[in-house]
């Protein structure tokens, strides 16, 4: 948990997810957190269908967000899911302000699938993954924005219920457009 | 969970259900039920097998598709700077605290009440605020002592060898050092004076830059201090500072909180760049028992970490019999042609890599290639690449020009399509003729390749070098591809070959002197490491001719190919191919 109060050592050894940015060091903390989330967090927007731009855009007015509730002395217990939910709101917000499509862009999803590339492996890895690749990208256009977005978010490490408080919906609702998803994309393994 | 997932009445639970017990966030009697229920129910075992799998499908999809086919992560231009600078202002929510606090007290009409009340707060946060504020000596100890009785556990692991690489940065400059324990490193590049000069200034040694022992000495020389230790997830940071007037004002070190492994040390001068020392990478490799006596062995493992020992370098006969062990344990386990794994052949080692698709393949080829020295693995599995957001295997070396390659601009028409399910009756069975003819083909070529692959990787010059025995040994891995070739290629031409003739005879097409069967019986036998290569393709070129007159492809550049073109170039693979067959003799 990152906390803005400090504690004594002993107790932020012991209790593992303690740590404590009292004023000086919080430049240390949110570097660090930087550090380890940042690539993932862009990872996850261009994913999410936001452009290269609007992504730097959104990972820094999450990053001041997240600086702005330490420095207020907010309690924080996982920063990545914190930014994630942040980041989610920024984008949605931004959705609605430009009216434009932030979701699944299909075309763009075929740019991605066309380029199934082999990744250096021999030819026969090659045809086997580019028609395994196929029958993902045929399933893959086929779930709705929202499946999407809920495995984009279960990927990065978002637990149901989290991500249905994200949606403001319920944690069922969340479970069966997941399902909906896994079920699809699963029965292709099954064939 | 309060809400209702499953209704009483309802005898299979609902896919929400399903997917919350597969996440492990059911809850309370659904769990109970639900595990009941699967106990006994096989079809919603069979649909949670089917979840699991569409996981793995996406996790898969994300990690070979989508991740490397975005552009290259660039780190927002100044945010790093930008947050340190706000996080180093004093706060402005304080700030405004503070003057709403004045105005209140100033305020004439206030009353006293107020006042006592704010002091009684103040004086108990502060209380609070002081009690917890101690100064964490004992801790920094016990911090020091876990990471200097860590260090000599991993790096002087017997039958082991450990290798750290760090990198050493001071202001512009960097210089890279690896150091190790079971064998010696050379990769190195030696600091500049003044860096020497300020690695000296706080005790620090270039032969073991990242030593939690010598932090810990220089840490007791301090008597003017104040330390702190913050925790993140994957790590523990002792930082020293120095009270009073020295050149050094802080020094931090900071362990994994793994196996409390030093990994990082920062110190910040007043009057210099700071200096800064990190690990990049660490490898612990181990060792088979030597045969040596123990006496010696104890000698050499207990040098101190301190002091790289040499052991001998592996001979290249060593190198050989290790890289056709390792060969050999892929082959046992069918890795060869299921994950094929990338090997290379390094001075002192033999680098391999290979993605598993599941944690329990990555245990199995991690278990067969275990105790064969001088190799260094690196196996990956979905979970732990997207747990530690590693990247595939070769990902980075990818060619471009595969990349391209598989955005065909032009199509193929197919010519004889029509003719095809004339013949076999109908469009369904002309598609599952063209289906069982590419598996029987991709059966094939997953053996024809691994062959090649082998091939390659014995030229002439190293082969002639290789002794009888491990040539043996090579010629058996061979055996087994080519045993399983000829099985597989004969049922491709068994099913490819009766359509093939037909449409010859049916667009009357004269081919001299190749008929059915027309290969001559009187060929020698050839090397498989020379006719790895012609069979290769002659299989592609087979399988790339016949589909195209029948099914639409996809090419890079436009290709007018004739039904007479495409038929002869058939014939001509088929012959060729039937040949490699022919002289791809028992080793």
């Amino acid at each position: 948990m990152y906390q803005g109060h400090n504690r004594s050592a002993e107790l932020v050894v012991e209790a593992s997810p303690l740590i404590v940015p009292a004023r000086k060091e919080l430049a240390d903390v949110i570097e660090r957190i930087y550090q380890d989330h940042c690539r993932d967090l862009y990872v996850y927007l261009l994913l999410s269908g936001s452009s290269p731009t609007d992504a730097e855009e959104f990972l820094q007015e999450a990053f001041l967000r997240l600086l702005g509730s330490f420095q207020e002395g907010k309690q924080i217990e996982n920063p990545k899911h914190w930014l994630l939910r942040v980041l989610h709101n920024i984008r949605f917000d931004e959705r609605r302000r430009s009216s434009r499509l932030v979701a699944l862009d299909v075309n763009g999803l075929d740019g991605f699938l066309g380029r199934s590339a082999p990744l250096g492996y021999g030819p026969e890895t090659a045809v086997l993954h580019s028609e395994r690749m196929e029958q993902l990208r045929a399933a893959m256009v086929q779930l709705t924005d929202r499946q999407y977005q809920c495995l984009l978010l279960r990927a990065e490490g978002l637990k149901l219920r989290e991500i249905a408080q994200m949606f403001g919906v319920s944690t069922a609702s969340i479970a069966e457009s997941c399902g909906r998803a896994m079920d699809k994309l699963g029965k292709l393994q099954h064939e | 969970m309060s809400e209702e997932l499953w209704s009483p009445t309802d005898q299979h639970p609902p896919l929400a259900v399903l997917t919350l017990y597969l996440e492990g966030e059911l809850e309370g009697s659904d769990l109970l039920r639900a595990k009941n229920h699967l106990q006994d129910c096989w079809e919603c075992r069979r649909q949670l097998a089917c979840l699991e799998k569409g996981i793995y499908a996406f996790v898969d999809h994300r990690r070979e598709v989508l991740i490397p086919s975005l552009p290259p992560f660039v780190e927002p231009s100044g945010l790093l700077r930008l947050l340190r600078e706000r996080a180093s202002r004093s706060k402005p929510s304080i700030r405004q605290a503070m003057a709403r606090a004045l105005r209140i007290f100033i305020t004439p009409n206030s009353r006293p009440a107020w006042i006592s009340g704010t002091v009684s707060v103040i004086t108990a946060l502060s209380m609070v605020h002081f009690a917890l504020l101690r100064p964490p000596q004992m801790e920094a100890a016990e911090f020091l002592r876990r990471a200097c009785s860590a260090a000599p556990a991993l790096r002087e692991r017997p039958h082991a060898i450990f290798c750290e690489k760090v990198r050493i940065r001071r202001g512009d400059r960097v210089f890279e050092r690896v150091l190790g324990h079971g064998a010696s490193f050379s990769n190195t590049s030696l600091p500049d004076i003044p860096t020497k000069d300020a690695m000296q200034s706080v005790g620090m040694d270039w032969r073991d830059p990242l030593s939690a022992r010598r932090f810990s000495e220089w840490h007791e020389e301090q008597r003017n201090r104040e330390d702190k230790i913050f925790v993140l997830p994957a790590s523990l940071t002792l930082r020293t500072t120095l009270l009073g007037q020295n050149d050094v004002r802080y020094a931090s070190l900071t362990v994994s909180r793994a196996d409390w492994r030093p990994i990082a040390e920062h110190v910040e001068f007043r009057n210099q760049p700071a200096l800064d020392v990190t690990e990049i990478s660490v490898e612990l490799r181990e060792l088979p028992v030597p045969t040596k006596p123990a006496s010696v062995s104890r000698a050499v493992l207990n040098t101190p970490s301190l002091q790289p020992t040499r052991i001998d370098s592996p001979t290249e006969t060593q190198l050989n019999d290790a890289e056709i062990r390792l060969r050999e344990a892929y082959h046992n386990i069918g890795a060869d042609v299921r994950e094929i794994p990338w090997i290379q052949r390094k001075k002192h080692e033999i680098r391999t890599e290979a993605f598993a698709e599941t944690t329990a393949r990555q245990k199995e080829i991690l278990d067969a290639i275990k105790g064969i020295p001088y190799v260094t693995p690196r196996v990956s599995s979905p979970e732990t690449t997207v747990q530690a957001g590693a990247t595939m295997p070769m990902s980075a070396s990818a060619p471009t020009d595969i990349l391209a390659s598989s955005q065909g601009t032009h199509m193929t028409d197919p010519p004889l399509a029509q003719n095809l399910s004339d013949h076999l009756g109908g469009l369904d069975r002309a598609n599952q003729f063209l289906i069982d003819t590419r598996n029987a083909y991709l059966k094939t070529l997953v053996e024809a390749s691994a062959l090649k692959r082998l091939a390659d990787s014995y030229p002439d010059p190293l082969w002639e070098r290789l002794s009888p025995e491990s040539r043996m040994r090579l010629d058996s891995i061979a055996d087994d591809y080519r045993t399983r070739i000829q099985a597989n290629a004969q049922d491709y031409l068994r099913l490819l070959d009766p359509i093939l003739w037909t449409m010859i005879r049916q667009e009357n097409l004269s081919v001299p002197g190749a008929t059915p069967d027309s290969h001559s019986d009187t060929l020698g036998c050839t090397s498989w490491r020379v006719d790895a290569g012609p069979l290769l393709d002659s299989l592609q070129q087979l399988q790339t001719s016949f589909r195209r007159l029948f099914i639409t492809s996809e090419t890079d550049k436009a290709v007018a190919i004739s039904v007479e073109d495409l038929l002869r170039e058939s014939i001509d693979s088929q012959s060729t191919l039937k040949q490699s067959l022919k002289v791809l003799c028992r080793p």
